[in-house]
């Protein structure tokens, strides 16, 4: 995974394009050839921070990812402001393999804490990358950004049987953390955390983990065991994310900021882990629509691990009506596509015994009311997969373009 | 990973005696000299007791089944330099000090309580012209100085209306100056504390002393005033705490501040805070925590209001005005549980009841606490940054 293969990147592609808010350059997203590779400055680890674009919501899946929810609780503007640029200035120089504060200068202030807490010292930068959104909540009345909220984000929302916890549901800020490795991506989160105090309260902090790139086959499965997401459209495809992942300009007039950007819906998914393991094979088949093994459609008789990617027929009788693919395949949302990214994340157990695990789900897209919340609708209400999981989180956040050199995080609010 | 990144962070001591010690500019980078201790149940060893002046690095090993404390103190074998509070059994802790010449001792005791033994060592040899402070640094903890001085004066003329509400029974009005006359001691507590002989006998709460030792003190007249009613020996006590209130003041310009200390001990009073204010363990009886936290917090913003014009670059300026605009928080939430949220923050104010918080009100103080302390614990290292 440190060897990135030279050639078109993602982050080359949705890196350094330079958008302005009047939208200038929005066509230039899509263009493949022509664009300067960003100077990456060392090893091939590292992604870059300043003018990455959305790479760090475009980029192939990391092993490890953190999802850190804010509350806000400064009351000045000024110190939101001066936290989000010391945020976004800790942050480049974590996303380039080094510490918050030099750690060496420390050694000559013995009586003083370190202002970097060291666990990331001698370490690989390890791709570390960084997505900030801001809530519905942030653009109340307490800052006067209400003039400059995004009109199609809205406040955390309930579906059908969700059982929502409070800490998991909505916030003010969200930090997307990720990287390929665990103690890099926590250190970058705590650093960030203590960077923080006393302006963002943590409202929600959870560690996720996926298989490593290359060692699951295909799609990444989840803690059910089956592929989820196979029907996922590449960001890479620069028509497809035009049309499903990037705000237009005329998209959101008042919330010129967020052109280019995108809006997260996030979700936090406790699966009954016990009841499930003790539930057929069949059924398990039948909810998902998929092949446990391969991950191919139901239809697809004696199937193999290529089979994965066949096509799916929503019409065969193979294929439940109410299974989770056919509600969520984009055959049954009007060809309305979102992208996917999730982690599972387990916590030990919960207070009866049982293990506390399940799925950090996020979508990006272009419009959470035409993209998202139908179809998530849809499968509140039939999903057959209901049984086994229930949603404790749930938010939206509205994700700018990361921010290009020489600005910071919160510019749009100064 | 240099252990020196984990190094306790209990050295309390904010204030220096003349030509006793000195903290200063270059203090951290000159080379560090290193004096081993050793505690057994019944022995303290010190692997040299004679050592060069500079930056010492007192390095305690507990070989004790118990868990222990050592403390740094100066001649007179009270006054408290440095403290290393709960060394567990069988693990080293370490505290950095920079001394110059002169007598001082070092005291092993248990966290129960028992002296181990005093170790008288000797520090020897000039400490560079360098360390001392800058005309700047000079004129800042003069200012200091001069504050701590009209601190100790209001806590004195408080004691003696207090004492003498005690010693009349008037028990109304002896607890209306209770909180109103600790507002002082609060504000300076970190140099109060200084004076090892008597923080114990002024300050004690119940259970913080050695078996037998006599509990005297504004905690005990706390309980007798909140709790128990006044008793036979509430005047003994009165006469007391005036008399080594006043003690205390006396003694009080006769030490010197320099700007690092000053930076250490606006640290030490948010270590109070989060520590004894928050917890609502300082007060137990008179629930007034709230007002000690007041005064807590305005120590340590004049510290750092005082040590301001010595920060002459744009990034620790920027530093700076982080600092106090989360000062400015902090402030923000506590006096909502005020008798005025506008009021003057640099005096007494009443307070309601500690248990009148919720949880969550608690929990949202904690917060702000930490959003202060984060860059507060920087200050010193910040002020010799400039030089």
């Amino acid at each position: 995974m440190t060897n990135k293969p030279a050639g078109i990147s993602r982050r080359q592609l949705f890196g350094g394009v330079g958008l302005t808010a009047a939208g200038v350059g929005l066509g230039a997203i899509g263009t493949l050839t022509g664009q300067e590779a960003l100077n990456l400055s060392g090893t091939s680890s590292q992604r870059a921070f300043w003018g990455a674009g959305l790479d760090a919501v475009t980029r192939p899946l990391q092993t490890s990812g953190i999802v850190v929810t804010f509350d806000v609780v400064a009351t000045q503007k000024s110190l939101l402001l001066s936290t989000l640029r010391r945020w976004s200035d800790a942050a480049a120089k974590l996303a380039e393999g080094k510490a918050v504060a030099d750690l060496q200068e420390a050694e000559t202030s013995p009586e003083a804490p370190p202002e970097d807490s060291g666990e990331g010292a001698g370490m690989d930068a390890a791709n570390l990358s960084f997505a900030i959104g801001y809530g519905a909540s942030l653009f109340d009345a307490r800052f006067g950004f209400d003039s400059i909220k995004p009109a199609g984000l809205p406040s955390a929302q309930r579906f059908g049987r969700d059982q929502l916890v409070e800490s998991q549901t909505g916030g003010d800020i969200l930090l997307l953390i990720t990287s390929d490795d665990e103690q890099v991506t926590f250190h970058a989160a705590r650093n960030l955390i203590r960077i923080a105090k006393g302006a963002f309260r943590v409202r929600h902090m959870q560690a996720g983990f996926l298989p490593p790139e290359g060692q699951s086959a295909g799609t990444a499965r989840n803690l059910f065991g089956f592929k989820d997401g196979t029907a996922n459209y590449s960001p890479k495809d620069s028509a497809l994310a035009e049309e499903h992942l990037l705000v237009k300009p005329e998209d959101e007039p008042k919330a010129l900021w967020l052109a280019g950007g995108t809006f997260a819906a996030f979700r936090q998914f406790k699966m009954a882990i016990e009841t499930w393991d003790r539930s057929s094979l069949a059924e398990q088949e039948q909810i998902f629509g998929r092949s446990k093994l391969t991950g191919a459609p139901l239809h697809v008789s004696n199937p193999k691990d290529s089979d994965e990617f066949e096509s799916m027929n929503l019409n065969n009788a193979a294929i439940d009506k109410n299974s989770h693919v056919a509600l969520a395949h984009p055959d049954s949302n009007g060809g309305v596509r979102i992208l996917r990214r999730a982690f599972n994340y387990a916590n030990g157990l919960d207070e009866v015994g049982h293990l506390d695990a399940g799925l950090l789900f996020f979508s990006f897209q272009r419009s959470i009311e035409k993209q998202f919340a139908p179809m998530q609708t849809k499968l509140a209400s039939n999903d057959l997969m209901n049984e086994y999981v229930v949603a404790t989180g749930s938010a939206y956040f509205a994700v700018p373009r990361a921010p290009e050199q020489g600005s910071h995080w919160g510019a749009e609010f100064a | 990973m240099n252990h020196r990144l984990f190094k306790a962070a209990s050295v309390l001591a904010i204030l220096t005696i003349t030509a006793a010690t000195l903290t200063a500019c270059s203090s951290a980078t000159s080379q560090t000299r290193i004096l081993q201790v050793t505690q057994t149940a019944d022995a303290c060893t010190f692997g040299a007791t004679s050592i060069e002046a500079g930056l010492i690095k007192f390095s305690v090993t507990n070989e004790s089944e118990n868990t222990n404390e050592f403390y740094l103190l100066a001649a007179d074998k009270t006054t408290v330099l440095g403290e290393i509070e709960s060394v567990a059994a069988a693990t080293t802790r370490t505290m950095l000090k920079t001394l110059e010449a002169g007598e001082y001792f070092g005291r092993c005791k248990t966290s129960a309580g028992k002296t181990i033994a005093y170790v008288p060592f000797t520090v020897s040899g000039d400490l560079a012209a360098e360390l001392a402070e800058t005309p700047a640094e000079r004129k800042v903890s003069d200012a200091y100085a001069a504050w701590v001085t009209q601190q100790a004066k209001g806590l004195l003329d408080g004691t003696r209306a207090f004492a003498a509400a005690v010693k009349a029974g008037n028990v109304a009005l002896a607890k209306s100056l209770y909180d109103k006359t600790r507002w002082h001691w609060e504000a300076i507590e970190p140099v109060a504390e200084s004076f090892g002989d008597l923080d114990p006998i002024l300050d004690a709460r119940e259970g913080d002393l050695e078996p037998g030792t006599p509990w005297t003190g504004w905690h005990a007249l706390e309980k007798q005033l909140w709790i128990t009613g006044l008793q036979a020996d509430a005047t003994t006590l009165a006469d007391g705490l005036v008399a080594n209130t006043a003690e205390l003041v006396e003694r009080i310009p006769t030490v010197r501040f320099n700007v690092l200390d000053m930076a250490n001990g606006s640290k030490a009073l948010l270590d109070e805070v989060a520590t004894g204010k928050i917890t609502g363990e300082e007060e137990r009886y008179s629930r007034t925590d709230l007002v000690d936290f007041a005064a807590n917090i305005h120590g340590a913003r004049k510290i750092v209001t005082l040590v301001s014009p010595l920060f002459t670059n744009q990034d620790d300026k920027t530093y700076l005005g982080d600092l106090l605009a989360r000062f400015d928080e902090l402030e923000a939430a506590l006096f909502m549980h005020s008798a005025d949220a506008s009021a003057d923050k640099s005096a007494y104010v009443a307070f309601v009841s500690y248990d009148e918080l919720t949880a969550d009100q608690i929990s949202d103080l904690a917060f702000l606490v930490e959003g202060v302390s984060e860059p507060i614990a920087l200050l010193a290292t910040k002020i010799s940054s400039q030089s």
